[in-house]
């Protein structure tokens, strides 16, 4: 079964970003623009990991992630943020809340895919040419 | 805010050179004082706010549509993804990294905030001038991407005042 990503950022351009990242690998990655709508894309599509920013409008990171671990269908989604924010609360904040991992932007690529492949598979596709990692 | 010019000149160019490295392969330096942004260019300001428990403040970057246009290929490349980026929309991420990168440098010197989303709207090169000399904000850089002439400006003040 081909693993689900969901990222969540208000910014559209880190969500081209990582599917531009990801495209190479047999990964499926599905989007949300804010914590709410991450939340509702994580109910329907069940992802097998969530890329996670911290400030979004309507609903921030922290609140989709208190609200994520009390849904007994999604609790145990594993999560990585991915975030300018580095404020020490909020790592605190998230760490509790059981992150897997914590990633502050600016990022290099290489980084985030180590990262990713420590908790889901990442089968290149073969006919995509790999990613030239900003390192 | 009690951080010496000093201090801040330190945040400022540390916070922008790790943003444009890291993330987009470009290295800025400080502008010289007579090079001036080329007239008519549209302008694409981004601005994040900043809060602790005593302080607010903004992190505001103008940069030219054109080095936005140029960041947004290194992020995206030229492919099926660059043909539906907005612009500001990457102009607000720049502005979020550096602000982040901002805020972490003051929580060294012991200035603990958190980050607002990014704002971001078009302005003319005139009204940039314009706001500068009304407003003067606490420190002002310019700065020099390849041929690309940006500023970086840094605003602080006690919470409530």
């Amino acid at each position: 079964m081909t693993p689900k990503i969901l990222t969540v950022d208000d910014s559209k351009t880190i969500r081209l970003l990582l599917a531009r990242m990801l495209r190479p690998f047999q990964v499926e990655v599905v989007e949300g623009g804010n914590g709410e709508e991450g939340l509702q894309t994580a109910l329907r599509e069940k992802p097998s990991l969530i890329i996670l920013d911290y400030n979004m409008p309507v609903m921030d990171g922290v609140m989709m992630l208190q609200q994520l671990r009390q849904n007994p269908e999604i609790q145990a989604t594993p999560v990585i943020m991915l975030t300018a924010e580095s404020n020490p609360k909020i790592i605190s904040t998230v760490a509790r809340l059981g992150v897997r991992d914590y990633i502050v932007k600016p990022f290099q690529e290489d980084l985030l895919l180590v990262k990713i492949k420590k908790i889901i598979p990442l089968e290149p596709k073969g006919d995509i040419p790999p990613v030239v990692p900003n390192s | 805010m009690n951080l010496p010019t000093q201090k801040l000149d330190e945040i400022a160019r540390q916070s922008l050179q790790e943003v444009f490295r890291k993330q987009f392969r470009m290295e800025v330096i400080p502008a010289d004082s007579g090079q001036r942004a080329s007239p008519g260019h549209p302008i694409l300001k981004s601005e994040v706010g900043w809060s602790s428990a005593n302080l607010r403040g903004v992190v505001q970057i103008h940069l030219p549509q054109d080095l936005v246009q140029e960041m947004s290929l290194v992020l995206l490349g030229d492919g099926p993804d660059a043909s539906s980026v907005d612009l500001k929309d990457v102009a607000g991420e720049i502005g979020n990294m550096v602000a982040g990168r901002v805020s972490a440098q003051l929580a060294l010197e012991g200035l603990h905030g958190t980050l607002e989303t990014p704002k971001v709207r078009a302005v003319n090169p005139e009204e940039t001038e314009k706001e500068k000399s009304e407003v003067p904000p606490l420190q002002h850089w310019e700065w020099v991407c390849g041929t690309q002439r940006f500023s970086l400006s840094l605003q602080f003040h006690p919470s409530g005042s």
